[in-house]
């Protein structure tokens, strides 16, 4: 059995070999920052995760013209296939290519392995910011049916037509960290998980190098964990990241009709009054 | 789920042969041995995969270290 969207997916070796395609854009979104200027994919944007890829005043994605404004001045054109690769196994390029899927981008693709397999493999990197004319991107209307809002996970509770994948850590899911070990515990007044939610940490969907697992693997985890085809599934993580990778993997590889991703997710969920939480 | 095992202590058994034993959440066997291939270093702790003895080639395990409750180098031919 083979993904169910194997087109979603584009190995590093071709976009060595595809660097000057002017059909592509190619974009880099790390979980830090900095390791764009450090060097990135020979003409590779960068987008930044905590300024460009969020609205700065309310908590919600960047709004229709704000992304119809970033996705211009970078040069993006509606036809561009854009492919997105960032550190740490990809969480927020797949953050990423899922708001490009929430505002209706039609051809977008994830480099498996991202920025770590790039850079294992001895392939260039470069300092130099790439200049691509401005264009005059336009969004489609958003997507609802890929985002869940708390309603939506308050509405699922206790259905068994509906499934719930917790893709943080373990420690987080049983409440003993708020947030991922390696970063300041923040974010959520409570720790725990929202009821009924199988823990399926998003790093299980991966090989050692990063790269995705097949397709009968991939089934066989969820599927394992009550996570089947037929519910309608709901991912979270901490801030919707991480669960962006998990909708990836669900939705696009292994074609499952109907997943959302609650980008609320656990900051949300645990600083939220009078909804229950297990532990 | 209180580990006590270090990242450093599963990073150096890659390669080699091992024995893990389980969290009960891991929703695995008790404990396992065979081949540590490799781990992914991420924000949220280490991903361990394992190929494990007497499996088909190829074949693979992958837990999230906060499941592993203990590591250990496994005997040759234990």
């Amino acid at each position: 059995m083979g993904y169910a969207n194997p087109n979603v997916l584009v190995e590093t070796a071709w976009v060595a070999e595809h660097l000057n395609d002017p059909t592509l854009r190619i974009i880099e979104v790390s979980v830090d920052t900095t390791a764009y200027e450090q060097g990135h994919v020979p003409g590779a944007i960068g987008l930044n995760w905590k300024t460009e890829l969020a609205d700065q005043l309310r908590r919600d994605l960047p709004s229709t013209a704000q992304f119809e404004t970033l996705l211009s001045r970078a040069g993006i054109r509606n036809d561009h296939t854009v492919i997105f690769y960032g550190d740490n196994n990809n969480w927020f390029a797949a953050w990423a290519y899922w708001i490009t899927q929430y505002y209706g981008h039609a051809s977008a693709q994830i480099m498996n392995g991202g920025r770590k397999k790039w850079v294992d493999e001895g392939r260039p990197l470069t300092t130099e910011v790439p200049s691509y004319p401005p264009t005059q991107y336009v969004a489609k209307e958003p997507n609802a049916a890929i985002r869940a809002f708390r309603e939506d996970v308050l509405g699922n509770l206790g259905r068994p037509d509906r499934g719930l994948v917790d893709v943080r850590s373990p420690k987080e899911y049983t409440g003993e960290l708020l947030a991922p070990e390696n970063l300041p515990q923040e974010g959520a007044q409570r720790g725990g998980h929202i009821p009924g939610a199988a823990n399926i940490p998003w790093g299980l969907a991966v090989r050692e190098d990063g790269t995705f697992k097949s397709a009968d693997e991939l089934t066989a985890l969820y599927i394992g964990n009550g996570i089947t085809p037929d519910k309608e599934i709901i991912a979270y993580c901490r801030i919707g990241e991480r669960s962006s990778h998990t909708w990836f993997v669900l939705d696009r590889l292994l074609g499952y009709p109907k997943v959302r991703n609650y980008d609320g997710s656990w900051t949300e969920w645990g600083s939220l009054v009078n909804v229950p939480i297990e532990k | 789920m209180s580990s006590i095992v270090t990242v450093e202590a599963i990073k150096g058994l890659v390669g080699r042969r091992a024995t893990l034993r389980l969290a009960p959440e891991a929703g695995s066997s008790p404990s396992v041995t065979g081949r540590v291939v490799g781990v992914l270093d991420a924000l949220d702790g280490l991903i361990v995969t394992l190929e494990p003895d007497g499996a088909a080639p190829g074949a693979r395990l992958t837990y999230h270290y906060h499941h592993i409750a203990d590591i250990a180098p496994a005997e040759p031919g234990a």
